[in-house]
């Protein structure tokens, strides 16, 4: 009697956890659990990433926006800033001051004779490019996010078709057809298909919220480059008139 | 060219702080909880699911009686009725063996007869059924032989008698004794009685044995999960030991439950039907 309870207690605890079936496995199916268990990690910690860093973003761009209205002067707001932006907003705005200098040389009043709507399109198309700089980088690893929920479940049909051969190929050799027999591969076929399942749900649904978010943040960052740019064209038309006479 | 120059400034990309390795640390955090989580709460959502269940059954109608049918029962229990008829005719058996002697002697006379009558005598394979016949002339010759052969002349008439009444009558009745319950048609079972019936198959008793009727043993049965059984064991060991013949009853009984695999048990109501005591009756029953 204990050798049977014995048994049935290994039995239970060797078919069921996750480690007795990831060892009972075939190499190949080893080898799709750990890829799929490497692709949750690498996902799970690019979604840690993102988040993070666009509820940062959003935070740093709220505080941005706040001193950006707060009426206080481009001028002093740039100096704070300095060559250090923090965060996508700040830099298209130290981009776009730094070409703005540049351009009214060192006395930050615009150049008399230059034409202002030249100005204002190199303006224009620096804040672009910044932003463009910006937003590909905060979109890097999101194609990672995207292939994992599209692909591991695929990877993890593989490996469940594949301990499912094994398992078939096992009953022929056994001629045994008993549960005992069948189940166990297959409980360790569809584990795959498990695990790519767990992998790619959180990934498609982070990949999709993430994507959102970041073409929220991206409208807001153009939204505030045509601002910005705007405001400086503004600038650059009320200042002209003074220069002109 | 100055400004192409300060143009690609590095100064101008902003700081990008790479929180990639914060949520490598938080990602593989997270995957180990819900590894520990799924490690520790699989085992208990496991255990409770066999317990669950309530007992019983299937093949057959479900009831609070089991009750073998004349139809189910008898065939399976080949052992059962195989002992049962034997025991019975026993008593008319001292009856069965004085008639073949009986019967030997009628054809000693008919060979006498032969001399007296020769020609007749073409057939004797034939004459057997006439020797009767025959017999009532010499009565006359010999008394003695006369007076023996009426004897053995009731002796025929009534034999017929039982012999046609006997092996007819007890074989219904020992049917009807040993599926005696039979009270509805309907065949009921319960799991444990599908277990008993499937050691019963098993089993070949002696019904020849010396005073079989008053032996019984008990056999603790543990059955393996694959329908297997794993270990018997014979309840009343010093019986075993001083008793020969329940030595050789228990013996035999236990070696039929242990060549007896397959047994018919499901696996949700394993835990209860591992292990059972058996009750091996002279009848060829186990209860």
């Amino acid at each position: 009697m204990d050798s049977t309870v014995a048994g049935t207690a290994a039995l239970g605890a060797g078919h069921l956890s996750i480690l007795g079936l990831f060892l009972q496995a075939d190499i190949v199916v080893k080898i799709v659990l750990f890829g799929l268990g490497l692709a949750s990690l690498w996902s799970w910690a690019i979604i840690f990433d993102k988040v993070l860093r666009l509820s940062s973003l959003f935070r740093q761009a709220e505080q941005f926006e706040e001193r950006f209205w707060s009426g206080a002067s481009l001028e002093d707001l740039f100096e704070k800033i300095g060559a250090r932006p923090r965060d996508p907003m700040s830099s298209i705005f130290v981009a776009a001051m730094r070409e703005w200098r540049r351009s009214s040389g060192k006395g930050g009043l615009p150049p008399a004779n230059a034409a202002g709507g030249l100005l204002a399109d190199r303006i224009d198309r620096v804040m672009k490019i910044s932003l463009e700089r910006e937003m590909d980088h905060l979109n890097r690893r999101m194609i990672f996010l995207a292939s994992t929920g599209s692909v591991a479940p695929f990877l993890g049909l593989f490996g469940t078709v594949w301990g499912i051969m094994n398992t078939f190929t096992a009953i022929g050799a056994s001629s045994d057809t008993s549960l005992a027999t069948v189940a166990p591969g297959i409980s360790e076929a569809l584990f795959a298909t498990a695990l790519g399942l767990v992998a790619a749900i959180p990934a498609v649904v982070a990949y999709n919220k993430i994507s959102s978010d970041l073409s929220r943040y991206a409208l807001r960052l153009e939204n505030f480059a045509g601002e910005f740019g705007a405001i400086l064209s503004r600038q650059l038309d009320t200042s002209k008139p003074h220069g002109a006479p | 060219m100055a400004r192409a120059k300060s143009l690609s400034d590095p100064k101008v990309t902003p700081i990008r702080r790479d929180n990639t390795a914060i949520g490598f640390v938080l990602s593989i955090a997270f995957h180990a909880a819900v590894i520990g989580a799924f490690w520790i709460s699989w085992p208990y959502l496991h255990h409770d699911t066999p317990i669950e269940p309530p007992l019983i059954v299937d093949l057959v109608p479900i009831d609070e009686m089991t009750t073998a049918p004349p139809k189910a029962a008898p065939k399976p229990d080949e052992p059962a009725p195989q002992p049962e008829p034997q025991p019975q005719p026993e008593p008319p058996k001292p009856d069965n063996t004085p008639p073949p002697p009986d019967q030997t002697p009628p054809p000693p006379p008919p060979e006498p007869l032969p001399p007296p009558k020769p020609t007749p005598t073409p057939a004797p394979p034939v004459t057997p059924p006439p020797p009767p016949k025959p017999q009532p002339p010499k009565p006359k010759k010999k008394d003695d032989m006369a007076s023996l052969e009426k004897l053995l002349k009731d002796i025929q008439k009534q034999q017929p008698k039982p012999q046609a009444a006997g092996p007819k009558a007890p074989t219904p009745d020992t049917s009807t004794n040993n599926q005696a319950p039979s009270v509805s048609d309907r065949a009921t079972m319960t799991e444990l009685d599908a277990i008993r019936h499937h050691f019963e198959g098993c089993w070949r008793i002696d019904p020849g044995m010396e005073g079989i009727e008053n032996l019984s043993v008990e056999i603790r049965v543990y059955i393996g999960l694959d329908g297997s059984v794993q270990r018997a064991e014979i309840l009343d060991m010093t019986r075993y030991f001083a008793d020969a013949q329940f030595r050789t009853f228990a013996n035999n009984a236990r070696i039929a439950v242990l060549g007896c695999a397959g047994v018919p048990i499901s696996p949700e109501h394993y835990e209860e039907l591992k292990e059972m005591v058996l009750n091996f009756s002279p009848q060829g029953r186990i209860n």
